[in-house]
């Protein structure tokens, strides 16, 4: 029984935290400065770390790839143009999303987390200033935006990994390797809508979790733990969702 | 604007000092771990209390991460299937993607995020309350008594975890088959089982040796690496689910260039 | 006189665990108020209660004559403008430097007053706690003594018509408590606000409060003079208003 409240409040929550946050993003919306520092935070945070981890998973896709595709195709003149492909749809946005929610995720948490076992929380109260207008709503703001940025980097940067890796191991050449051929406008949005719904969910359930933290430094530890699990088991969920959703639509249509 | 390409360029020499302080720092931990269990010398209970609370913190988590990641993947391959109409293929690009690829990754890094970050934050706590310190004045090694029995039982457990979330992996990768690409299930498991996926099996598995290996040993030195108190535990995690993605990643190209 | 606070048959649970058990308290205005008890007796929620950021599971908190509505965003936002507090974990925000800290309360306020008044103000009140020269420092680079009494300059600032300071002097040397005492003592005259401040430390808390309250155990089992509390028939109130810190 306090199993099923418990997993039935947890989504109430949530929404309850986005409405409160969008609320105070349309009626009192933050000083664009605040806004711009969370936003140099959150790219600066996670650049160098999404150039490395999406660089090795541009090189490693082209290579299974091409060994793959040799065994059912008679040349790779394709490659390039279904690793841009499934890069904008599906790796692209959702490797950078658990990225994101690994490093800025857990940094939310982690902040507001002390911010509760500190009485910080309590004391902006007192001072008549709503938490999430204050702490979540800026922060909210700059992963949104950023995750469009920074899924754009991390696809250019798999490309650039995944064009070397063609060229020099499997002799695929680079104008070969860059092509949009197999790139729709439908793959696109679909890549779009999953980025916009990762950095909506990031956020919140980062602060969610940060704001249910009690007690010390153990207290801390835990709702940064937990933040890590569920917005990474959220992207993976929303990924699931969008693209069966998506794959749906398009049955209809064609 | 020169500030910014000075933040930038300070903080790139930062990253690599920093880089090369956690590489080396990593270096050490798994030296002193592989001198204390060869001949073994470690604490036994509690390598049998972190084998349990590892895999039963951990088999929810991956079993879910599975299912979506099997039914993710034949989605994907569904947009060429529906070009092609090779549907004797989903199960091929399924199960080799799943098993060699994206199934290890992704269940390593949910294991990092279960496991790992929960491991650093404990040990952290650990350190801030001296406890740490309070072992080393009774004589015993906070590597033998702590460190080895989590490098262990994180080993073990992501193997076999990996074994059930493979099964689960084809099985959500079935559903999905079925429910949205409209493909009978007996296709797509024919198929799985026509590829001979034995060989990228073993590989995915290896990963998750290797992963198991990089995650305990990146969360055990970050959490007794410690400094300040509730604000340095939760930078610790950050800094342990962070260095145990870039790992995950690394390790898991030098694996597939080496096999295949 | 009205009381500023009245507190009446409040009752909280923790998890199961009552924290507050049919507790009441009135303060009347103008005057320091000591609150003392053994670690764990329920003074710092109580202290929560009475600044409106404890919601008691049952019992009524009256604050300057209203009753206080946790429902109401209005209410609670006109009776806070009117409250200052210090908390036991000092609550300073890490990501601003010091005075940002201390003008915070001023800045939050519907109409905050012009800049220069404020770089006035917040500097008159960190010199009284005697930290001049610190404004721009951020708070890693001070010591905890340090801290506590940004905090208190913080809680002060806004010359707030009840101020609250929860174990103002903890970890502070004997000479400086005895100064915050006097700051404190210092600070009701001059502004006449009521005052509320826990503390183990009795015997500097004689010096400059009127009235003393006891709690023990989640309810106050005393309020009055420290002359009389020292001869009541209760052996916890003597025990408890005769301790040295």
């Amino acid at each position: 029984m306090t199993l099923a409240t418990g997993f039935m409040a947890l989504p109430r929550n949530l929404l309850r935290l986005l409405g409160e946050t969008v609320v105070a993003l349309v009626l009192r919306p933050p000083p664009w400065r605040t806004v711009v520092t969370q936003m140099y935070n959150v790219g600066f945070r996670s650049v160098v770390f999404i150039a490395v981890t999406l660089g090795f998973l541009g090189l490693i896709t082209v290579y299974q790839g091409c060994i793959q595709a040799l065994k059912v195709l008679p040349d790779l003149s394709m490659v390039g143009a279904a690793f841009i492909n499934v890069m904008i749809m599906e790796f692209g946005p959702t490797i950078t999303a658990l990225m994101v929610a690994t490093r800025v995720g857990s940094g939310i948490a982690a902040e507001l987390g002390t911010m509760v076992v500190t009485d910080q929380v309590e004391a902006l109260e007192v001072s008549n200033t709503d938490p999430v207008e204050y702490v979540v709503a800026p922060r909210f703001l700059a992963v949104v935006v950023m995750m469009f940025v920074l899924t754009i980097f991390a696809i250019l940067v798999a490309t650039l990994a995944g064009m070397v890796m063609a060229d020099l191991r499997f002799q695929v050449n680079p104008h070969t390797f860059l092509t949009l051929a197999y790139v729709e406008w439908g793959d696109v949005y679909i890549g779009l809508t999953k980025v916009f719904l990762y950095g909506v969910s990031i956020p919140i359930i980062a602060a969610e979790s940060g704001f249910r933290a009690s007690g010390g430094s153990e207290g801390v530890g835990q709702s940064t733990t937990r933040a890590v699990v569920n917005t990474l088991f959220a992207v993976i969920i929303l990924d699931f969702v969008v693209a069966g959703a998506a794959f749906i639509i398009r049955m209809q249509f064609e | 604007m020169t500030r910014v390409l000075l933040d930038v360029l300070g903080t790139f020499g930062q990253v690599i000092l920093q880089a090369c302080r956690v590489v080396g720092g990593l270096t050490v931990l798994q030296t002193r771990i592989l001198l204390a269990m060869f001949p073994p010398d470690f604490d036994y209970d509690e390598t049998v209390r972190q084998f349990f609370k590892v895999g039963v913190k951990s088999v929810a988590v991956v079993v879910a991460t599975a299912l979506l990641t099997g039914a993710i993947m034949v989605i994907q391959s569904g947009n060429s299937v529906q070009e092609t109409g090779a549907t004797g293929l989903v199960g091929w690009a399924t199960g080799t993607a799943v098993l060699s690829e994206v199934g290890p990754i992704l269940i390593g890094l949910m294991f990092s995020g279960r496991v790992g970050a929960n491991n650093t934050a404990e040990l952290g706590a650990m350190v801030v309350t001296d406890q740490v310190n309070a072992l080393r004045v009774l004589g015993m090694d906070p590597v033998r008594y702590l460190v080895v029995p989590r490098f262990l039982s994180m080993i073990v457990m992501l193997v076999l975890l990996t074994c059930i979330g493979d099964l689960f992996a084809l099985t959500g990768g079935a559903i999905a088959c079925q429910a949205i690409l409209g493909i009978d299930q007996r296709v797509f498991w024919q198929s799985v089982l026509d590829s001979h996926l034995l060989d990228e099996m073993t590989m995915g598995l290896v990963k998750a040796f290797v992963f198991g290996g990089a995650i305990s040993v990146v969360s055990c030195y970050f959490g007794l690496n410690v400094k300040g108190g509730a604000e340095g535990v939760g930078r610790a995690v950050n800094d342990s689910v962070v260095t145990a993605a870039i790992s995950i990643f690394v390790a898991n190209f030098l694996v597939t260039t080496i096999w295949i | 006189m009205e009381p500023v606070v009245e507190i009446a048959g409040v009752s909280k649970l923790f998890s199961g665990t009552p924290v507050l058990q049919d507790c009441d308290l009135r303060l009347e205005p103008g005057r320091v108020h000591g609150l003392v008890g053994p670690g764990g007796s329920g003074k710092t929620l109580i202290l929560k209660t009475l600044s409106t950021l404890l919601r008691p599971d049952s019992g009524s908190v009256i604050l300057f004559g209203t009753t206080v509505d946790y429902g109401d965003r209005d209410g609670l936002r006109a009776l806070r403008d009117r409250i200052g507090v210090q908390f036991q974990n000092l609550a300073l925000f890490d990501f601003l430097n010091v005075f940002d800290n201390v003008a915070f309360p001023l800045v939050m306020t519907p109409d905050p007053p012009p800049t220069d008044e404020i770089d006035q103000r917040v500097h008159e009140a960190l010199v009284e706690v005697g930290l001049p020269e610190t404004a721009h420092l951020r708070l890693p680079e001070l010591s905890g003594g340090m801290q506590r009494r940004v905090a208190l300059a913080r809680a002060a600032i806004s010359g707030a018509d009840l101020m609250v300071f929860d174990d103002p002097t903890g970890g502070l040397d004997p000479v400086f408590s005895s100064r915050i005492f006097v700051l404190i003592g210092e600070l009701q005259e001059r502004t006449g606000s009521t005052v509320v401040l826990a503390s183990h430390d009795v015997d500097r808390m004689t010096r400059i409060c009127g009235r003393f309250h006891v709690m023990d155990q989640g309810r106050r089992i005393y309020s009055g003079n420290i002359e009389d509390g020292r001869e009541s028939e209760d052996r916890r109130i003597r025990t408890f208003l005769t301790v040295e810190a």
